[in-house]
């Protein structure tokens, strides 16, 4: 061999080697370009049964291995695989030849039963039962990633000969079978929101209250694939299930890395899949301005953001029938804890139990009125308390009808073109003037310290000669307990309004304002104009700001801040008005459009 | 003697290849700085959740809007504090730190192992006391590769305080870490390349 010969040699070893070396168990994560991409068409859908010469018919039930939930925070987590199954319901069932095209089709009843008609004597058939519906009683695909929208399928073998039992076929919720029962419990859990909506907001149910009424819900797809964490499109190694707004796509989280024995795993916490269907609805059936983003359940946030999460929570509860939201890591084969079990219900020893007297969340005051409109579990528990039977200070039995009726309604309702910013005000305010035979919630109100309007959070602002006198102001209280810049109590140190301009306009906003006693530390307030989005501190949403600092310290000399040369076309703004530094005695203020002033009048 | 010479030849040529590819990947893992892909990611990740209300914290690095799982009340990242594992036998100590937004009573902490990894230095279960509010706590464990194959370590933390009952937890991976860091960052990196593209197709 010639010197050429052995560097080949050399080059063809250390590439065979490099080969042996690359990355291991990444290949899930390498095969993904995005949670948006636009991949293959899903296989049709085949429901519709064919007629057949000759025809032997097939019978069997279709099942799934599950586990659920148990215990607490103490000893708790997610359990072995129940002793009992499940059926697989109303899902897609097809037969298919030899030379695997399908040659009949039909679905699983409520019991996981089905039949088919096969041409006799034509063969060996294989059956297959597929993790996706679309009926009556359900329009969902579980899918493995939209990269390959590929359902998942349990299959069994079957030859034409005679009519015929195959028996029951099994989805194991086994780690080395893939967990691919996880996959038929995301669509038993659909099928199981789906069939809640029917009783309670189906034909029959609520048209006199004027909702929308619906039987079926759109098509969802949910993604999930044993051992993949979701999270990773979006850079964190952190569990994560998830919604994407406009795909009607849910994420759900099947593990971390391969793993889904000590891994955070989210198919069989039906909470959680039931939330991220909850989200599925606000957005595509009735109406979600949410920011997204994260949330911890306790804090004050994004009202719209606090509303989304709550509705979100109060939905799996609803479906479940149980108060409780639960979330659990790894299973008993492994090793399993709870991360969550909260309480809906309660708001006396929970976590997540703010606005009361001594909550959580100790960095605010408490109780103030108002307070709960901007906190996610306080939604969830009034929206809760507006359904359930317990009388836990409250007897408010209005049922989901009359919510729902909220929700749809497209003429004095949430889906009326007018709102924009939805959240938990504009719900109150709405629901308490629904009219007829709706439900009094002050009770549940005053518990959680909300108010059924949407003084605290894009309460119309409209220029108007009608409150142009000198006594018309708006006062803010700052949160003196917080500090930074910007601090982030979304309601004591920011009030937010909704400019809607239906035509362009060029001018001066100003805002005026002076301290309440003018004495001790200044307020200094600033004015920024977010577009429809209104994301808060979000920089690409910020139309126009003026963030200066108070032309005087003395807090016995009145300010005021513009922003002039200001161009808006005609739409929707957030006007948001703000204390920089969270400290300082309460203000009074006003706002002005080229010198007219803008009052409080919803439309 | 030159049928026999060849196959000799490529076993050299595979071997030198080998000792190459060994001290190769040695070096790089052992003389990583601190602040390597996987330490900076993982800071930076501890920023976007505990900071809940910081700017551009929604949505995460995707331009898009997405809906996220209830956040528990302390951020825990896992690193390796000097060179990780590449062989079997080899020990490697973990570093988590812990930093809660709230004040906690006491917070309980374990590590959950393979077979294939055992602890040396350290408590497998240990309970952290009177954490306050941004406080950080760090635990560190030194463990030793039993085999040759990558293993998954979880660390988990658990408050039974009585208004803040939570668990979370984290994995690392003992051989694979850096590739699956790797990863995950290309996959954001392309989610986001794929998402501009979509919009200037709808500009368009």
């Amino acid at each position: 061999m010639n010197f050429c010969g052995r560097w080949l040699l050399l080059l063809l070893a250390i590439s065979v080697t490099l080969g042996c070396s690359e990355k291991k168990s990444t290949n899930e994560i390498d095969d993904r370009t995005s949670p948006t991409y636009q991949g293959p068409a899903e296989e049709a859908y085949c429901s519709t049964a064919s007629a057949v010469a000759s025809p032997v018919t097939i019978t069997g039930t279709a099942k799934f291995q599950w586990r659920q939930t148990f215990g607490n925070l103490i000893v708790g987590g997610l359990g072995a695989i129940e002793n009992t199954t499940k059926p697989i319901r109303r899902a897609e069932v097809r037969a298919k030849n030899e030379a695997g095209t399908v040659v009949q089709c039909g679905e699983t009843d409520s019991s996981g039963s089905f039949s088919l008609d096969l041409p006799g004597n034509t063969g060996t058939y294989t059956i297959e039962v597929n993790s996706r519906a679309f009926n009556d009683y359900a329009k969902a695909s579980v899918l493995n990633k939209p990269e390959f929208n590929q359902f998942y399928t349990i299959t069994t073998t079957v030859a034409s000969d005679s009519s015929t039992s195959v028996g029951t076929m099994t989805a194991p919720a086994t780690a080395s079978a893939n967990v691919i029962a996880g996959a038929f419990n995301i669509l038993d859990q659909i099928v199981e929101a789906n069939t809640y909506l029917k009783t309670y907001a189906g034909t029959g149910t609520c048209a006199s209250m004027g909702c929308t009424e619906i039987n079926v819900a759109p098509k969802v797809n949910a993604y999930w694939v044993a051992g993949f964490n979701p999270g990773s499109y979006v850079g964190t190694s952190g569990g994560l299930s998830f919604y994407l707004p406009n795909y009607a796509r849910l994420f759900i989280l099947g593990g971390i890395n391969g793993n889904t024995t000590e891994a955070d795993t989210d198919h069989f916490d039906n909470s959680i899949i039931l939330h991220e269907f909850g989200h599925f609805l606000e957005d595509q059936v009735f109406k979600s301005n949410s920011p997204g983003g994260s949330h911890d359940g306790q804090s004050v946030i994004d009202p719209r953001l606090a509303w989304s999460e709550g509705w979100g929570n109060f939905f799996q509860a609803a479906v479940r029938n149980s108060a409780d939201y639960v979330d659990s890591q790894g299973n008993t084969d492994g090793s399993t804890s709870l991360i969550f079990n909260a309480n809906i219900e309660d708001n006396t020893n929970n976590t997540y139990d703010d606005p009361k007297p001594g909550g959580s969340d100790l960095s605010k005051g408490y109780g103030t009125n108002g307070e709960g409109n901007f906190r996610e579990f306080s939604v969830s528990r009034v929206l809760w308390d507006s359904i359930d039977s317990a009388n836990d200070s409250e007897s408010i039995t209005g049922g989901f009808s009359e919510l729902w009726s909220v929700v749809t309604n497209q003429s004095w309702g949430w889906l009326a073109s007018k709102w924009k910013f939805r959240s938990l005000g504009l719900f109150h305010k709405l629901q308490s003037e629904m009219g007829g035979s709706a439900t009094d919630w002050s009770s549940i109100r005053a518990l959680e310290r909300q108010v059924n309007s949407r003084r605290e959070y894009a309460q119309y602002i409209t220029p108007d000669a009608s409150c142009a006198d000198a006594n018309y102001f708006v006062t803010i209280d700052p949160d003196s307990a917080v500090s930074g810049s910007p601090n982030t109590d979304y309601f004591e140190n920011y009030d937010f309004y909704h400019l809607s301009l239906t035509s362009a306009f060029t001018g001066t906003f100003l805002l005026e304002y002076s301290d309440s006693n003018g004495a001790g530390t200044k307020i200094d307030l600033d004015i920024r104009i977010l577009d429809k989005d209104g994301r808060i501190n979000n920089s690409s949403d910020i139309v126009a700001q003026n963030i200066d600092d108070n032309a005087s310290s003395s807090p016995s000399v009145a300010e005021s801040t513009s922003i002039s040369n200001l161009s808006l076309p005609a739409g929707d703004y957030l006007i948001q008005i703000f204390s920089w530094n969270g400290t300082g005695t309460p203000a009074q203020y006003n706002m002005k459009l080229n010198n007219i002033k803008l009052c409080l009048k919803d439309p | 003697m030159k049928t026999f010479f060849i196959p000799t030849l490529i076993r050299i040529t595979i071997f030198l290849g080998l000792i190459l590819i060994a001290v190769f990947s040695v070096s790089e893992r052992t003389f990583e700085p601190p602040s390597s892909d996987y330490h900076r990611r993982a800071l930076a990740s501890v920023s976007r959740k505990k900071h809940t209300h910081s700017h551009h914290d929604y949505n995460r690095n995707l331009p898009i809007r997405h809906t996220e799982k209830l956040l528990a009340p302390v951020a825990i990242v896992v690193e390796p504090h000097g060179p990780a594992a590449t062989q079997a036998g080899d020990e490697f100590e973990l570093r988590v730190t812990i930093k809660s937004r709230y004040d906690l009573s006491s917070l309980e902490t374990e590590w959950i192992l393979p077979q294939g990894v055992e602890l040396k230095l350290g408590s497998l279960k240990d309970t952290l006391y009177s954490i306050k509010s941004n406080e950080v706590r760090v635990v560190h464990a030194i463990f030793q590769q039993m085999g040759g194959n990558n293993e998954q370590i979880h660390f988990r933390v658990k408050s039974l305080d009585s208004h803040l009952p939570f668990g979370a937890s984290i994995q690392y991976n003992s051989l694979d870490q850096s590739d699956i860091d790797e990863s995950i960052a290309a996959l954001e990196k392309r989610a986001r390349a794929y998402m501009k593209d979509q919009k200037a197709k709808v500009v368009k």
